[in-house]
């Protein structure tokens, strides 16, 4: 133990907390040391101790004065005996009154702080025992000091630290500790005003962070002083330690000129200024600055002390930003895995997964992050059924997890995986990669799942949906279509299926049911025949086909059911049947609703979702589209056959000993009408007319112009005998009645029958001539080529005349018969003149059949043109 | 299918267009404004050259008859080169090789 001496100043005032304890605990140490035995001791022992013995009569008369009470009190051991022990030592903190002085007391144990010869308090335990004359008499007491205030600094430090640390601990930020650690310093280590600094790390400006006074005026000013300061290195006290990277100490700082904050020191009356850097693994991070009033002096073990706390806050600022910086970076990171689509997991070496995102959760299939974590791994595992690509069984060992945690780096797989609750079928992408320890052992996988399930289906879709266009599209009937239609949508798209449409009177009726049981097909269809669904329920199917708005029942509940969400048609299906999900789509053309289709899933298959809805109602609208299409299709040729049929005579008339055939072939599929039109009638007197020709143009147009000129033609000829002044009149009326020149061509025959005789008088206008086969001779044209009708005002019109004789055949044709031919009109025409000329004796029906064979029968298409033909044969 | 096709070339102070392909319902509308488009842009005469069709139906006898109409209403001459025998026949049967202006190909030079 030193002697007094490099003591504090100014300790004097305080109060030390709990004296009691500290007083027994010096008691103790004090009591360890061997008992004193005044009476016979050799002064040269007592001057051995480190304890300053001081012996008194009982009149306080100093008898004993050792070297160590020489050193601690400052009095020389010649200069003390003889003098009174209260002139010697006063006693400062203790209310001393003459002759009462604890250290006259006999038997006293405690701390006292005891003015030494310099004027400065020495703080010391003093324990004092009587000395007893050998009859046991009192005759004087010892005293025995020790210098306590190296152990109470050493207390206080070590008090100090301890408070800094509790409260390092307590606080979750510097903002809340540093204050309060500053106080705890200032009141443990009795200094007056405390301050920390701390440095920017970038800018390497230090500016102050927390200040701890008393609450003065002055010191506020010296804290406000400080607050405004922005120091660099090399500035001010603080920036002085940080250029040193050391403590100071500065006894007065009123007489340091590189003081800044002088002024304010000095209303605040602050001397003495203990400065020392925080320092972080070498690096400075701030400067803690204690004031002092009193004048103190360099105290090393107390720098030494304040080293420690430093380095205890340094710690606390590192720590807090550390945690800071990973609670950011863990925030940031959990928002990262929270906000990818991608699927995130953690598993550990068994396998076990440590951490989950939401998405990955999703794609799992769990309600939440911590049921999924708290599920045992053979569990999740048994949700799936993991596949390939291509559906084959996906061995588990080969799964990029569990390579990545044998240590391997795995390609990334497509995984498909069959959720076996619902038989989803959905795709990942995963890859995964193993994290090392430091001893090159898996710590664990990182496992990252790309959901491609939608981009599958979108793939699937559009694969079923480009095969479906074809196999709609190749039916123009519209129910079969339909049927078509819902037989696709089984088993791709739904287990069971049910097209229905509404007719014009409102009523829904289902036309076609598929599903994937065949025998559940004839259920379901009884099943629609015993509930006709009413066409104003505000539910189910008459709904989606009233509003043209899909309906998804994802899960067919009780309640669902309970609550007639469905209608009764659909709902006696699903109960029927066991269908779980249930969709529900319009089928719209032309921005009408006509019906709808309901797709369902049989337990235990999988549950619609949005996506599902959405291709379903791409299927639907194909589906429309195509019904529609043949729709139109069917009502057009019904249209284009009507108005063809009211374009052509129903019957040919039976004319004597003659035989007439007529032909007509629509071209293409028949939804259109066509411009040849033929017509056969009597002019009266033994006389008929037999008319042939082609109307420019299609559809309505050439209708109207067909109708026009078959019927003037008819009136014509009842006042007109010669054809080209019957066609003559047919051009006057197209040209008055058409601007648009629609022409038309046409061969006019006459057939005037008398006396046994069979003349025709045979006019073209544009048209191609008659052929004539004579009964066993050549086959000629008859007729002149004349112009064609509608366009000129002068048509050049030539009628020639040819006798039929027995057996004699004409046929009259429009171009689409010859210009169909594969090798050209001129080989169709030729071929038509060896027909017929092959086909003598032939009946004018046997023959015009021969020639549709002949011309038409080659063919896989249908006519591009239209194709009419008239055969009229004398009767041989 | 073998759609119409019209390649216009300036020869002489004449404009020349050479149809080829099929000419019939599916192709005369396009051939019908690219007519149109030369008949507005220029005041000079029209050639109208056959030879590349393959096929002429009742409607594209229709578009070279409203050509010829508006020819003869704007005062400029049009003229055709006859086509194929073929095609060259539908002119025949509907005699409008005498109501058109068919010139030979020799005579046009």
């Amino acid at each position: 133990m030193r002697g007094a001496g490099n003591g504090f100043h100014g300790l004097g005032c305080h109060h030390f907390p709990d004296r009691s304890r500290r007083a027994s605990q010096m008691a103790d140490l004090t009591s360890s040391r061997p008992p004193v035995h005044w009476v016979g001791f050799e002064a040269y022992l007592l001057d051995q101790l480190d304890v300053a013995v001081v012996a008194t009569d009982l009149g306080g008369t100093v008898t004993q004065w050792n070297r160590f009470a020489e050193t601690l009190y400052g009095w020389d051991r010649e200069d003390a005996i003889g003098r009174t022990i209260t002139e010697l030592l006063a006693v400062v903190d203790s209310e001393p009154t003459p002759g009462d002085s604890p250290l006259t007391q006999p038997e006293w144990e405690g701390d006292l702080h005891i003015r030494a010869r310099d004027g400065k308090a020495v703080l010391a335990h003093v324990r004092n025992s009587p000395i007893r004359d050998p009859q046991g008499r009192v005759v004087g007491v010892a005293s025995a000091s020790v210098d306590v205030a190296e152990r109470v600094r050493h207390e206080q430090r070590v008090e100090a630290r301890s408070k800094v640390t509790r409260i390092l601990a307590d606080a979750r930020e510097l903002e809340e500790a540093a204050p309060r650690a500053l106080e705890a310093i200032c009141r443990t280590l009795e200094w007056d005003l405390g301050a920390l600094w701390l440095m920017n790390r970038t800018s390497k400006v230090l500016a102050c962070f927390a200040v701890w006074h008393g609450g003065s005026q002055a010191e506020r000013g010296f804290e406000a002083a400080s607050r405004a300061l922005r120091l660099t290195p090399g500035n001010g006290l603080p920036g002085r330690v940080v250029e040193e990277a050391d403590a100071l100490w500065v006894d007065d700082v009123l007489s340091d000129p590189k003081f800044k904050r002088g002024r304010e020191a000095d209303q605040a009356g602050l001397c003495t200024a203990l400065a020392f850097p925080i320092l972080l693994q070498g690096e400075t991070v701030g400067v803690m600055e204690f004031f002092s009033r009193d004048h103190r002096q360099r105290d090393d073990s107390m720098l030494d002390a304040m080293s420690l706390i430093g380095s205890q806050i340094g710690q606390f600022i590192e720590r807090r930003t550390a945690e800071r910086e990973l609670a950011g970076s863990r925030e940031q990171l959990v928002a990262i895995f929270q906000g990818v689509g991608e699927g995130i997991t953690v598993q550990g070496p068994d396998g076990g997964l440590l951490f989950a995102n939401e998405a990955a959760t999703g794609i799992i299939g769990y309600d939440s992050v911590e049921a999924l974590l708290g599920a045992p791994t053979e569990e999740v595992m048994s949700r799936f059924e993991i596949l390939d690509e291509e559906g084959n069984p996906f061995p588990v060992d080969r799964l990029p997890g569990r390579r990545a945690l044998r240590g391997e780096h795995p390609p990334e797989e497509v995984i498909r995986y069959r959720v076996r609750q619902t038989g989803e079928d959905r795709w990942s992408l995963v890859s995964a990669k193993p994290t090392f320890d430091q001893a090159g052992r898996v710590r664990f996988a990182v496992n990252i799942f790309h959901d491609i399930t939608r981009r599958k289906r979108r793939e699937d879709a559009a694969r079923v949906l480009a095969e479906i266009g074809p196999a709609l599209s190749s039916s123009l009937d519209y129910e079969e279509t339909l049927r078509r239609l819902a037989r696709l949508a089984v088993p791709r798209f739904a287990d069971w299926c049910a097209v229905s449409v509404q007719d014009e009177d409102g009523w829904i009726r289902q036309l076609a049911v598929a599903h994937k049981d065949p025998a559940k097909v004839r259920l379901s269809e009884e099943l629609a025949e015993r509930y006709q669904p009413d066409p104003n329920e505000p539910v189910g199917l008459p709904q989606v086909i009233r509003t043209a708005t899909s309906e998804l029942f994802s899960e067919v509940t009780e309640t669902a059911l309970e609550r007639h969400e469905l209608d009764q048609s659909t709902l006696s299906a699903v109960r029927s049947l066991g269908l779980r999900s249930v969709m529900i789509v319009p089928l719209v053309a032309r921005n009408r609703s006509f019906g709808a289709m309901a797709l369902a899933t049989a337990e235990p298959g999988r549950r619609y979702g949005m996506e599902d809805l959405e291709l379903a109602e791409d299927l639907a609208r194909r589906g429309a589209l195509h019904a529609d299409n043949a729709r139109l299709f069917t009502e057009r040729s019904r249209v284009a056959t009507a108005l063809q049929h009211s374009l052509l005579p129903p019957t040919l008339p039976v004319i004597p000993g003659l035989e007439v055939a007529g032909r007509y072939h629509a071209a293409g599929t028949g939804s259109e009408v066509g411009g040849d039109f033929y017509d056969v009638f009597s002019t009266g007197q033994g006389n008929w007319a037999l008319v042939i020709g082609d109307v420019c143009g299609k559809g309505p147009e050439a209708a109207g112009v067909t109708g026009l000129t078959r019927y003037t033609i008819r009136a014509a000829a009842m006042q007109e005998e010669r054809p080209s002044q019957v066609l003559r009149t047919l051009n006057e009326a197209l040209l008055e009645q058409r601007s648009d020149r629609l022409f038309c061509t046409v061969t006019y025959v006459r057939v005037h029958l008398q006396d046994g005789k069979c003349r025709t008088t045979v006019t073209c206008a544009g048209h191609p001539q008659p052929l004539l086969m004579r009964s066993g001779g050549p086959v000629e044209t008859v007729g002149r080529p004349g112009t064609l009708l509608g366009v000129f005002s002068d048509p050049d019109l030539w009628d020639r005349t040819a006798d039929l004789g027995p057996g004699d055949c004409m046929v009259l044709y429009t171009d689409g018969l010859v210009e169909g031919h594969s090798e050209g009109t001129a080989v169709g025409t030729a071929t038509l003149a060896s027909v017929l000329g092959s086909r003598a004796g032939l009946s004018a029906p046997a023959i015009a059949d021969a020639i549709e064979e002949a011309l038409l029968g080659e063919r896989t298409t249908p006519p591009r043109d239209d194709v009419a033909m008239l055969v009229l044969r004398r009767q041989p | 299918m073998n759609h119409a096709r019209a390649l216009v070339r300036e020869r002489g102070d004449r404009t020349v267009v050479e149809l080829a392909g099929e000419l019939d319902l599916s192709s005369v509308s396009v051939i019908e404004q690219e007519l149109l488009a030369i008949e507005a842009s220029s005041p000079r005469d029209l050639v109208l050259d056959l030879r590349g069709l393959s096929f002429i139906d009742s409607s594209g006898l229709r578009l070279i008859l409203e050509t010829d109409s508006r020819a003869r209403i704007d005062g400029r001459v049009l003229e055709l080169i006859p086509g194929s025998e073929k095609v060259h026949r539908v002119f025949l049967i509907t005699l409008l090789d005498r109501r058109l202006n068919f010139v030979t190909d020799g005579e046009f030079r």
